[in-house]
């Protein structure tokens, strides 16, 4: 018999009574619907956008379907740059407001309660990112829900705006060796030594095909503004309705799976962000909080200089499937703009490192044609393996490029560090303990490739290298970004930036971000701090590329934000935090938590906590405990027994034996979708491409999505006809007018292949070789009597370019591979 | 109540001895394999099995809700439930709902509760992570081929350096191109016996 304790939908007793009701015998569940006995029903998120600024309330639901009282553990993701300043929670008709407290305290008060017997929640942060909710003495059949209030700045860069709300914290790659001792979290991965607290970022996961446990409600609404935003692209199903002339909102269909970025970008006209200033006092009028918008000046300045760069790329098994594809791609194109001026190196690394051939050791070489062909041709055959040991390349890319800082041409270099990656590594605190010092030496950029990324790490790396970071969601996507990539490694537009007094008493030492980044063209940057006393002016300082000086006022507007203060708070703990990881005082940990508390922002050193004292519901406090397991992010083609690789003594070793490599081999069978969203024919929003959705001003029908992309599909045509060519070439007879015949024949194809790619794929050096083959078979079929030898010559050298290009553009064609041991 | 800790060997024994005894008879061997280290920690990453309750250098401790969950899940599988079944029905369940579904005979140790409990460490959030295991040198290896192996037969596997990695019409020609090979292998009685047990690819 099924003992229902809470109304069950007539879905939930049909199953219930199935066949497969044996297995429900007298005591083996209370309750057991399709969802299982998971505590987490409901999350809404309700995200207000003023300007660039974002304002959420999320919601959960936990519900109690067992017999005995419940602590609800759920380790879930929120926007990194977000501030959380309110907790509150909701219990048996009670709303109970939440307290922020050092993270010690507020855990003792919450294990107190919980042991005297009240209902109590709290909320702790494990990184800027991966967050913890506890909802304690939770009697049978009892629902609680719980708010936090959230407050963050949107990023802007070339016209566009992103809000950005995670839904997953993706399994994440735990390096080190296990401590001793008991665990501190409820997560799956014990704890290791450098990864001190690997049990509470590592949910359990959800297996494919477990119905839909939570039930997601999604809206933005976008108040009246002067950023009013203009395009919208969304990266989940949404709708755009239009509730008068001025405000608009986003609504998320029902059904979405918390296992992907919520993704919603909008276009803001360049022209209204501009330069300028604004301030918001304190309740009090001491002090006060300014915000400084500071867009680079627009000239282009050809002024560039020779740079060395590392390119590091993650090729650890978490990057399968469409992200290695995009992350080789990405690479490639960013090798082929480097010019022979230009000096660099590429590692691609899991638990070892590899570098192409004609590099050795940590050898920077010069980027002439042939080595960047090289490199690239390396990149193409990279394919996701083994773990994620992130340390030994970023430390020995930083210290490489660091290594030349005394040399005398050192002023007239930069140095980059290019790191492509999900960041899906639990030890970031440990790496950054590595290479900050060095770090500032450098300039990082980092390039996010993942639905679920974890992108607080590549922020925080980019922040620490004064550089900068981009988020690439689809293969789509990394096309539109890819001239944002370059000018990110290429010479900025104003370097170091200083703020001097102009008027505007700011608190030295309170300015976010804590090292001023370079100024590119395109990207304005938001600098936050504290001042004292009235309003003034701030002067800026910098050196632009060419050498000359650059500086700039700007007059103050009074009337800011009246959450910058909570924004700059969240920036300041940040830095603080990561400056705590790279070089730890007690003094820094006192600091951290004083700022956490005056200004109401949580961080890693306090926590909110909320107690029901209106009654006692489980004296003793014996509770069942269940961890929500999570969703396995969309678009991973990771094999289940890999989702949390840790590492174990046996991983470096198992990928070399036969077994492994049989086992990598045929286990890889499964054919993951590539996360393409499909639209159903009563989708009510316009597709521009499969990933991401553009909302028109007014309702369209959607045309079902294609499964290929148009430039994907538009490559494969090309791989056909360069694979047929190539055939054609190989099979013509050894005699050379013949072969003269076929390349008169295939000259005309050729020219059609180059201009289809030129497009895409300017400047590969497998391009180039192909333009002067082409070239080069004009000119000999131009000349009256051709000479054998060189007709030969160009044969084969038409046959090499072919293939290479064949390698460029992804292998052979499809459908031609039958035959291919001839 | 003091707790049993045992290590994976110890666990499986008493996994193997539970459902030795009310074995309900089902049709596939394999279920009642005691699953071996890979497998227990898959299932701890879907929530089937709670995380090792302690750890002692590198040795792995666990306690009697393991064992529910671990004889528990065999159960299921007996009667035919896929993975995701069981997890929709395993997870977050009481120790009491466990016991109903793992019955487990009474000898096989005290019924207590090891839940993993809260460490010592009391705080963690600013505990120092230890300094990374660094090569001495730049660690750069120049590529390396990865071979790819394809099994013939059972003792004869055809080591590949290729191109790309074989789709299955590659695999299914490769396998007809091979067989006079495997026969005369097979003829001159250089294969392992057949019935010699070799490594299979794991099952999950």
């Amino acid at each position: 018999m099924t003992k229902a304790l809470l109304p069950m939908t007539a879905d939930e007793m049909a199953r219930a009574q199935a066949p497969a009701v044996e297995l429900d015998e007298p005591g083996f569940g209370s309750l057991t619907t399709e969802r299982g006995g998971l505590p987490l029903t409901a999350m809404t998120v309700a995200t207000r956008i003023d300007g660039l600024i974002a304002q959420t309330d999320l919601m959960q639901t936990y519900q109690n379907v067992h017999a005995e009282p419940l602590e609800a553990t759920y380790i879930f993701p929120l926007p990194d740059r977000a501030a959380v300043t309110r907790f509150r929670l909701e219990v048996a008709g009670r709303l109970i407001e939440g307290e922020l407290k050092e993270r010690g305290a507020a855990r003792k008060e919450y294990d107190q309660a919980i042991k005297a017997g009240h209902r109590a929640a709290i909320t702790e942060e494990e990184r800027p990112c991966v967050f913890t909710m506890r909802v304690g003495n939770l009697p049978p059949g009892e629902e609680a829900t719980v708010r936090l209030s959230l407050t963050g700045p949107l990023p802007y860069t070339e016209g566009e705006a992103t809000y950005r709300f995670p839904l997953v914290v993706a399994p994440r790659y735990i390096p080190g060796t296990p401590l001793p001792g008991p665990s501190v979290g409820a997560g799956v991965v014990p704890d290791t030594d450098a990864v001190p607290d690997a049990s509470r970022i590592t949910p359990p996961v959800l297996l494919p095909g477990f119905p839909n446990p939570v039930q997601l409600s999604l809206s933005v609404e976008f108040a009246p503004s002067a950023l009013a935003p203009t395009t919208l692209k969304s990266s989940l199903h949404a709708v755009v309705e239009e509730q008068n002339a001025r405000v608009r909102k986003v609504t998320l269909q029902p059904g979405e799976r918390l296992n992907r970025d919520f993704i919603l970008r909008f276009r803001v006209a360049q022209e209204k962000v501009v330069t300028a200033l604004s301030l918001q006092p304190d309740a009090d009028g001491k002090e006060g909080t300014f915000a400084l918008t500071l867009v680079p000046p627009a000239h282009g300045n050809s002024a560039t200089k020779p740079r060395d760069i590392v390119f590091v790329l993650d090729r650890s098994g978490s990057m399968g499937g469409w992200k290695m594809v995009a992350a080789r791609r990405a690479m490639a194109r960013m090798v082929d703009t480097l010019t022979d001026a230009d000096r660099f190196t590429v590692y691609a690394f899991d638990d070892s490192i590899e570098t192409p051939k004609p590099f050795g050791g940590d050898q920077l070489l010069a980027a002439t044609n042939r080595c960047r062909f090289q490199a690239v041709e390396f990149l193409s055959k990279i394919e996701a393996r083994g773990g994620t040991e992130m340390a030994q390349p970023l430390t020995q890319a930083v210290s490489r490029l660091a290594q030349d800082v005394a040399a005398k041409d050192i002023k007239a270099r930069d140095r980059i560090l290019v790191l492509v990656t999900d960041g899906q590594v639990g030890n970031e605190d440990q790496i950054l303990k590595q290479i900050g010092k060095q770090a500032k030496q450098v300039r990082i950029f980092t390039l996010g490739i993942d639905r679920a990324v974890n992108e607080a790490f590549l922020k925080r790396l980019a922040d620490l290298g004064g550089g900068g970071y981009t988020l690439v969601a689809s293969e789509e996507r990394l096309d539109e970004v890819m001239d944002q990539v370059h000018r990110h490694i290429a010479t900025p537009v104003l370097t170091g930036l200083r703020l001097e007094p102009a008027g505007l008493a700011f608190v030295p030492g309170s300015i976010v971000p804590a090292r001023l980044p370079d100024l590119f063209t395109g990207t304005p940057l938001v600098l936050t701090g504290r001042y004292r006393g009235t309003a003034g002016a701030l002067a800026l300082q910098a050196r632009e590329a060419s050498g000359a000086m650059w500086s700039a006022k700007v007059a103050p507007d009074v009337g800011g934000n009246p959450a910058a203060a909570s924004v700059w708070a969240r920036g300041r703990l940040r830095d603080l935090e990561d400056r705590y990881a790279i070089d730890r005082s007690d003094e820094l940990e006192k600091e951290i938590v004083a700022t956490s508390l005056r200004f109401g922002v949580l961080c890693r050193f306090t926590a909110f906590v909320a107690v029901d004292r209106s009654a006692l519901v489980n004296p003793g406090g014996q509770v069942h405990g269940i961890v929500q397991p999570v969703e396995a992010p969309e678009g991973w083609e990771i094999p289940g027994q890999r989702l949390y690789a840790c590492a174990a003594p046996m991983t470096a070793a198992s990928r070399s034996t036969p077994e492994a490599l049989l086992h990598a081999m045929f286990g890889a069978a499964s054919e993951a979708n590539d996360g393409e969203l499909e639209l159903s024919d009563a989708g009510d929003v316009e597709c521009v491409d499969s990933y991401l959705m553009d909302f028109g001003a007014t309702k369209q029908t959607a045309p079902p999505a294609t499964t290929h992309a148009p430039t994907r599909g538009g490559e494969d045509d090309v791989r056909i006809n360069v694979s047929s060519i190539t055939q054609r070439i190989q099979n013509t007879t050894s005699d050379w007018p013949a072969r003269l015949d076929t390349l008169r024949a295939v000259i005309g194809e050729l020219d059609q292949i180059f201009s289809a790619m030129l497009g895409q794929s300017q400047g590969a050096s497998e391009m180039l070789e192909l333009a002067e083959v082409i070239a080069k078979i004009r000119a000999l079929l131009a000349e009256a009597q051709p000479d054998e030898a060189a007709v030969n010559e160009l044969w084969t050298r038409t046959e090499t370019a072919l293939q290479s290009f064949l390698v460029f553009l992804g292998g052979p064609a499809p459908g031609q591979r039958e035959e291919f041991w001839k | 109540m003091e707790t049993p800790l045992w290590t994976l060997d110890e666990l499986g024994a008493r996994v193997a001895l539970a459902l030795a005894v009310d074995y309900d008879g089902q049709a596939n061997g394999r279920v009642r394999d005691v699953p071996d280290r890979r497998t227990i920690r898959y299932y701890t990453t879907l929530g089937l099995i709670d995380r090792p309750t302690e750890m002692r250098g590198r040795t792995a401790l666990y306690g009697t809700r393991h064992l529910l969950q671990l004889v528990a899940i065999k159960r299921l599988q007996t009667h035919g439930l896929a993975l995701t079944e069981i997890q929709a029905r395993l997870v977050g369940r009481t120790d009491a709902a466990l016991r109903q579904l793992a019955r487990l005979p009474d000898d096989i140790g005290p019924q207590s509760d090891a839940k993993p409990q809260a460490a010592g460490r009391d705080r963690f959030w600013n505990a120092e992570p230890a300094a990374p295991e660094m090569a001495a040198g730049p660690a750069v290896n120049q590529e390396v081929r990865q071979l790819t192996g394809l099994p013939l037969a059972p003792g004869a596997t055809l080591l590949l350096d290729a191109a790309r990695p074989p789709d299955d019409h590659d695999l299914a020609a490769l396998r007809v191109a091979a067989a006079p090979l495997v026969k005369l292998l097979k003829a001159r009685r250089l294969l392992a016996d057949e019935g010699t047990p070799h490594t299979k690819g794991e099952s999950t």
